[in-house]
């Protein structure tokens, strides 16, 4: 056995290396490979200067204000409207913003991130401000996210079962054409360990392959030294796809159609699986989960110009008042203390609406991944995508976390806001300079979900099962018609 | 003798059980992907229909506010879809729907389907623009890779030959059976739309019809050069497996690295200032003109002063008009030049990007057809950046209105300005101008010179080096 292994493997390298096809197949994967890590690692620092520009933003605006502190003063000469002592203009200067910082994976899978909003800006008295970030495809080139992305993710997902398929196409198939079918069978083992061999040969190349692109991948965006643990279950994951795929064509080579059928097959079931089966899904849970004019959002947005704004307070005041029951219900001592208080008890209403509509949101996108996630059994190619992503922190799950945290950071600014108002107590430097806290950085990876790896193990047990019956059926039938 | 080769050809086809599931798969795609596309559109449209309603309702609901209050109050302007966009989805999914029109803030369109959709959306679309250019070719390819070939191993090649029938007769007779293939494709995809259109109520107009033809000539161009190509490298290389995995790695260069690659290319050559950057910017210069909300703003004394003297009077109590309307417009029209000249580079330099990918279509028919295709549609970025300049324009008129109402809209007792009570439902919804085929041509030459080169430069190919290729397999 360990003489046929030995034997194969020197066949295998025999026919690599002199098929000038399959040796530029593997050279083009690993050179897209090399470039979607350098074009992530591209986006990822993109991503990064607006996250130093957003603090240089920050710095800019706290700084003026610090210095009118320094100064003794509350806000610029000739501009005597300006009062950082003031709730209003306080929240103003305290400039904040709540930004995801990428995850070191982001460079290899960047999913979602160069279209949906990364920042938001932290106010507790902007108004709908904070919530208005616009979409960063509008302001760019949407036919460039048409086209798509060229990270490590994709290069994994669309393309390794495309080298798979070139390495692997016509293994069984020359034996056949060059009728070596029978010498296979005088020899020490059987058909289908033969086949299991030769197929398996080319399977862990491209694995190996995968591995040194990951860790290649890993190294150059700092994600193993980092982030190990994620990085490991990225790799694992990459690893499990690329034996999901060796088993899908080892079953299509077990049938035993010849070259031609065995090519269609497989271009077939990649076909079906990375292109046919994702966009239609997304068609079809379309069409259930429709996402349409955002009405909701809209809504609220008018209301807080509108009902809320220019509304009566008193309609809010009962609901403000019941969630703080420790404020002071003394009258303001002045109109300008009271016209802030009347602001800021509208605000709250504002963000009360704006929670609702971020949760019905929310559970709208979980109802349609949920649906998306139905079909996940036939579907590898983006649950293999959506457990990197989400490890990369770029997936869907990700940015909505991302804007449960931008809501609770205006939340708390506003609810830093109300005490000082209340009690009348201006802004000084200290009370200032706590409502920089309300900023927020974080990072949003997380692992891949329960039914990731059952979704990909059950697709591999299924291929299994196809490899080892069509692999029996084949030989019975070529037993009976006398080709072995 | 093209004809008779024609047929012969036909019949092979018919008789290859794999090729024909192969054509009635991409049938059944293209058919369903119709019937898909036009049910997501009447349901995006009922979806809009709904939205402008409540918004138009919330709009006509406004009472005792100032026309400046409801110029802050402002309204929402829904994006149509595209004239086939049940055919083609193109950037639709990836640019905003929803634009805020108000005072003084011009809003980017925000609320695209792809900030709602997890990464599914990057794994494409199904829809019949995508299916042709994208998943026919290779369907093509793997019916057509082995068509001279097989000839030549079975030896009808040679029999041919030595009767006497030109080699250029032969390929040609593939290529029109495998094109004429692919033209009943797109002639059933483009029944079965009109069908649909007809059927729930859609009126075919001659732009629709002019888009739809201009759609489907220009699939019917690239599924040409594709079945020339393929049949050129099933007759130039001997080995039917290498011609195999020739196509397949032209078709993955072709439609998967090439388009992306490009586009990573032209945004590193043309770059966009980042959304933050862009923001600031336009705050700097929005705050170097007149601030019609600060009574103190120099250049706001000095348009005042300028008011007053025009009507001779002393002081704004004693003008006929409400100095704060004119003060807004003058705020208004200064924005409306803040936001022409920082979107307009914008716009232009994402115009350069796409000019590279233009350019790269010469090299990549694929790239050509998806240009044309989402253009005819009515998808493109060309078409959507309409959409942003009508909601624009749109948002100057309203707020002029409401400007000028604010000024005129009252009149003045003993010293106050006292407003009248204005209907403001008798302002205008948006009505978005839908474009003509010619914009769509007038955007997208580049790309259709390249197909048209690629079509003319394939034909003249196959027929200079028809008479070259092998006859014989190995050992020839």
């Amino acid at each position: 056995m360990i003489d046929i292994l030995k034997a194969l493997v020197r066949f295998e390298w025999m026919r690599l290396s002199r098929s000038r096809m399959r040796a530029s197949a593997i050279l083009v994967f690993f050179a897209c490979g090399l470039y979607a890590i350098a074009s992530g690692q591209h986006h990822v620092s993109t991503w990064k200067e607006t996250l130093d520009e957003l603090t240089q933003r920050e710095t800019t605006q706290r700084e003026q204000a610090l210095a009118w502190f320094s100064a003794g003063r509350t806000g610029p000469e000739g501009r005597t409207w300006i009062d950082v002592s003031q709730a209003r203009w306080a929240d103003r200067y305290a400039s904040a913003h709540a930004v995801m910082e990428p995850e070191p994976l982001a460079a290899l899978a960047i999913g979602l991130s160069d279209i949906r909003a990364t920042w938001a800006t932290v106010s507790g008295m902007g108004g709908a401000r904070p919530f208005q970030t616009a979409d960063p495809a509008t302001l760019g080139n949407a036919e460039k996210l048409l086209a798509g992305n060229f990270d490590l993710a994709f290069v994994f997902a669309y393309l390794l079962p495309l080298l798979l398929l070139v390495l692997l196409f016509d293994v069984g198939g020359l034996e056949r054409d060059l009728g070596m079918m029978r010498m296979v069978r005088v020899q020490s083992v059987s058909p289908r360990s033969w086949l299991l061999l030769r197929a398996a040969l080319p399977i862990v190349l491209v694995a190996m392959l995968a591995l040194l692109l990951c860790v290649v991948g890993g190294l150059w965006s700092g994600a193993i030294g980092a982030t190990f643990g994620s990085w490991s279950t990225f790799t694992l994951l990459v690893l499990g796809y690329t034996c999901l795929w060796g088993a899908l064509f080892a079953a299509v080579l077990a049938a035993g159609t010849g070259v031609s059928a065995a090519a269609l097959w497989m271009v077939g079931l990649w076909l079906g699986f990375c292109v046919v089966v994702p966009a239609a899904v997304r068609q079809v849970v379309g069409q259930e989960h429709p996402s349409l004019y955002a009405s909701e959002l809209t809504t609220a947005m008018r209301a807080e110009r509108y009902e809320i704004l220019l509304g009566d307070v008193a309609e809010h005041e009962p609901a403000f008042y019941q969630a703080r029951p420790n404020l002071p219900t003394s009258e303001p001592s002045s109109r300008a203390s009271g016209s802030t208080r009347r602001r800021i008890v509208q605000q709250a209403a504002f963000l009360d609406i704006v929670g609702d509509v971020t949760q019905k949101m929310s559970s709208d996108e979980i109802a349609r991944e949920t649906a998306v996630a139905r079909w996940g059994w036939v579907n590898p190619a983006y649950v293999l995508q959506r457990a990197l992503c989400g490890l990369a922190g770029t997936e869907s799950v990700s940015f909505r976390a991302h804007r449960d945290d931008v809501f609770t950071s205006v939340t708390s600014r506003l609810d830093a806001l109300v005490g000082p108002t209340w009690n009348e107590q201006p802004f000084t430097l200290e009370t200032f300079e706590g409502l920089f806290e309300h900023g927020l950085s974080q990072r949003y990876g997380l692992p891949p979900r329960a039914g990731t790896w059952s979704r990909l193990l059950v697709l591999l047990v299924i291929a299994v099962v196809a490899f080892v019956v069509l692999a029996t059926m084949r030989g019975k039938r070529e037993r009976q018609a006398g080709v072995i | 003798m093209i004809a008779r080769l024609f047929r012969l050809e036909l019949r092979a086809i018919r008789s290859d059980g794999r090729s024909v599931a192969l054509l009635v798969i991409a049938l059944a795609m293209l058919v369903l992907s119709a019937w898909i596309g036009a049910d997501a559109r009447r349901v995006a449209d009922e979806g809009r229909a709904q939205a402008l309603e409540v918004s138009r309702a919330q709009w006509e609901s406004i009472q005792g506010l100032s026309a400046h209050a409801v110029g802050h109050y402002g309204s929402y302007v829904y994006k149509p879809g595209g004239a086939l966009a049940a055919l083609d989805g193109g950037v639709m999914p990836f640019t905003g729907k929803v634009v805020r029109v108000e005072a003084h803030v011009q809003t980017p369109p925000s609320h695209s389907d792809a900030s709602s959709w997890s990464s599914l959306v990057r794994l494409g679309a199904f829809d019949a623009g995508s299916i042709l250019a994208h998943v026919l070719p290779l369907l093509l390819a793997f019916t057509a890779f082995s068509s001279v070939a097989r000839d030549r191993e079975t030896g009808l090649l040679r029999s041919l030959v030595a009767q006497g029938v030109p080699l250029r007769d032969v390929l040609w007779g593939k290529v029109l059976a495998y094109w004429a293939l692919a033209l009943v494709l797109v002639a059933a995809l483009t029944v079965t739309h009109v069908g649909i259109d007809l059927t729930s109520g859609g009126a075919l107009t001659g732009d629709t019809i002019a888009r739809l033809t201009g759609f489907a000539g220009s699939h019917a161009i690239h599924l040409l050069v594709v079945v020339v190509l393929s049949v050129g490298v099933s007759a130039w290389v001997a080995d039917s497996r290498a011609a195999l995995a020739i196509l397949t790695i032209a078709w993955l260069g072709a439609t998967v690295i090439l388009p992306r690659i490009t586009a990573q290319l032209g945004s590193q050559l043309y770059p966009l200032s980042s959304q933050v950057e862009f923001e600031d910017a336009m705050k700097v210069d929005r705050s170097k003109g007149l601030d019609g909300h600060d009574p103190h703003d120099e250049r706001r004394l000095a348009l005042q002063q300028q008011i007053l003297d025009e009507y001779g009077v002393q002081n704004a109590r004693e003008l006929p008009v409400n100095i704060g309307g004119l003060l807004m417009q003058a705020d208004d029209e200064y924005g409306d030049k803040v936001w022409d000249h920082h979107f307009g580079n914008r716009h232009a330099t994402v115009r350069k990007q796409i000019g590279v990918t233009q350019a790269v279509a010469f090299l990549n028919p694929y790239q050509a057809v998806r240009g044309l295709s989402m253009a005819f549609a009515g998808t493109d970025q060309f078409h959507d950046v309409q959409f942003q300049r009508q909601a624009e324009n749109y948002r100057r008129v309203m707020v002029g209105t409401l400007n000028n109402l604010d000024a005129t809209a009252g009149r003045r007792e003993n010293g106050r300005w006292i407003r009248d009570e204005i209907d403001y439902a008798d302002i205008a919804d948006f009505q978005f101008e839908t474009q003509q085929v010619g914009f769509a041509l007038g955007n997208r030459w580049p790309e259709l010179l390249a197909l048209i080169a690629w079509a003319v430069a394939s034909v003249v190919m196959l027929n200079k080096h028809a008479g070259r290729i092998p006859v014989v397999g190995a050992g020839r």
